[in-house]
């Protein structure tokens, strides 16, 4: 088992490397870049909602929310204070943990679970939106452009993709890390087990609310940190950001790759988003939006035929190694 | 030395009464049995007592505190393992991390040397270790739940029929398994319908019927009881 888990660590060291050296493939094209870059981006998102839907298994619904939090934060300290988007983002974090705090303090105190979770999550985010088109000091109908520059690490704006995309993936690297952590101590044997069997979990002792909300506010804390990356990146914020699209789409790749499985999201990003994105580019002059088809007949193919997720096709890999 | 005694505890499912007033008392180091027709409130009470449910009143005094109306992981801590029906493992997880929850979610933890003991009573368990508890059979779920229940060094285990749905020769191992931790001076109280087994087992028991205790004494007198035995073991 020793051997086995060193195996895995030198495995994931490789695969950062890969990830790190892969830019430099297409240096001179800012398509491919600007795809790795989402991809990474997604793929933060995923495994940091791995922890509150896969570990703990409720069915979150509100990535978007936190993403919007964490990217109005971020550019609102900017624009008006003049505060660097590199402390921005972690302050976007900051307040996107503690809306989460204030959501997940209620709803796991009366214990709403399942479908009223997933429902009650996901009117967050469009009550996001609302609030925030009316706000119109901080967001309003129009999109509030960030300051654009060809470098400027101050503002975090740059011309090419390149140093987001690196940004991105010490972020996804973090995340990663963190979910492994978890998953690994108490905090994560606690989420299995509630999102197993809440009931048979608190008769042995687990704390219910307290660790449910301990996993949202990571997760939320985590999603606020990408919101404030993403809006840099696109160099503006406008409350289409909080999407009940994209709140969607993590919820439904972290499912499909394997619930609770630290690389199964990653893994589920990194096949279905490159995927999609090269069929929306490869299709998009002929038959617009038939890329969402095929997406879509994939994402059924899988969950019929692997229900455990797409990471389960690497479990039964190397159970038959063994 | 008084483990748990339970006075006037009145509860239910919502506004529909169940136990209607239920006095007993579990000593130290005992194996009591609380026996009684179906739907008599027999796994009400068991729940009730581990917080599952809210009691309307009454006291449930562990350890001198009353624990009536905590939230059930509190319970749990303070000592009072609930083996559920029908084991209610994790099913998800392993037989090995479904052993280790058990310890993971009191502040005891694991003592060393209690999962080889729990190995040396279930070996089973120990050769399942890697598998999904979704895998193993009836018999074995029921086996790894009571483990389950006993690596937080419980003072007391409350087992909610531990025969139900299982082969006859499986119940017979698993109840020569609770005779081995009685001997141990295991505290236990046990809610069972397969009366013979229990009774057998128990050094007291009390009858269940319609909420209330009907009759209590030794296992053996209500075993005896021709009253009993006419009208609810159906021996």
């Amino acid at each position: 088992m020793r051997r086995n888990s060193r195996g895995s660590w030198l495995l994931a060291i490789a695969l950062a490397a890969v990830a790190a050296a892969l830019p430099l493939a297409f240096l001179r094209n800012q398509y491919n870049l600007i795809l790795l870059t989402t991809v990474a981006l997604y793929g933060v998102l995923t495994s940091a909602w791995n922890i509150i839907g896969g570990m703990a298994g409720q069915l979150d619904l509100s990535a978007g929310a936190y993403l919007g939090l964490g990217a109005y934060t971020t550019a609102t300290l900017l624009l008006r204070w003049n505060i660097t988007p590199w402390v921005g983002m972690f302050a976007g974090g900051v307040v996107a943990m503690g809306f989460a705090f204030l959501v997940g303090f209620p709803l796991f105190r009366f214990r709403i679970r399942e479908v009223w979770y997933a429902l009650s999550s996901s009117a967050l985010v469009v009550v996001l939106q609302v609030v925030f088109l009316l706000w119109k000091q901080v967001g309003g109908p129009m999109e509030r452009l960030l300051p654009s520059a060809s470098f400027s690490l101050y503002n975090l704006r740059f011309q090419s993709y390149l140093p987001y995309y690196y940004i991105m993936l010490v972020l996804l690297l973090a995340t990663l890390f963190i979910a492994y952590r978890i998953r690994t101590r108490r905090l994560g044997y606690y989420l299995l087990a509630l999102g197993d069997n809440e009931d048979a979990a608190e008769v042995l002792g687990v704390d219910a609310r307290g660790s449910k909300l301990k996993a949202l506010v990571i997760y939320a804390f985590l999603v606020g940190i990408t919101g404030g990356l993403y809006a840099c990146i696109y160099g503006f914020v406008h409350t289409s950001f909080f999407s009940p699209t994209i709140s969607m789409e993590v919820a439904i790749l972290g499912i499909v790759g394997g619930l609770g499985i630290i690389y199964g999201p990653l893994l589920a990003t990194v096949i279905l988003v490159t995927g999609r994105e090269l069929l929306r580019a490869g299709l998009g002059g002929r038959l617009q939006s038939l890329y969402l088809v095929i997406y879509a007949v994939v994402l059924i193919l899988i969950a019929l035929l692997r229900p455990r997720g797409l990471a389960s096709l690497l479990g039964a890999w190397r159970k038959e190694r063994r | 030395m008084t483990a748990l005694r339970v006075q006037g505890l009145r509860s239910g499912y919502g506004k529909v009464p169940i136990l209607a007033g239920v006095d007993l008392l579990v000593a130290g180091g005992e194996v009591v049995a609380v026996v009684g027709p179906n739907g008599s409130g027999k796994s009400t009470l068991l729940k009730t007592i581990c917080g599952l449910i809210r009691p309307y009143s009454g006291q449930i005094l562990f350890d001198g505190r009353d624990m009536a109306g905590r939230p059930s992981y509190h319970i749990a801590r303070a000592g009072i393992s609930y083996v559920p029906e029908g084991g209610r493992l994790f099913p998800n997880m392993t037989v090995r991390e479904n052993l280790l929850m058990g310890a993971f979610a009191t502040p005891a933890n694991l003592k060393s040397g209690l999962l080889e003991e729990i190995y040396t009573l279930f070996p089973i368990l120990q050769r399942r270790g890697r598998q999904y508890a979704a895998t193993l059979s009836g018999g074995e779920k029921q086996m790894l739940a009571i483990s389950r229940g006993l690596v937080s060094s419980p003072k007391i285990l409350m087992l909610d029929e531990p025969s139900l749905g299982i082969a006859p020769k499986l119940v017979e191992e698993i109840y020569d398994r609770l005779h081995a931790l009685k001997a141990k001076g295991l505290t236990v109280l046990l809610v069972e319908q397969n009366t013979n087994f229990a009774l057998e087992l128990a050094d007291r028991a009390y009858v269940l019927e319609n909420g209330r205790i009907v009759l209590e004494g030794s296992g053996q007198d209500v075993a005896a009881n021709p009253e009993i035995k006419r009208h609810f073991l159906g021996l």
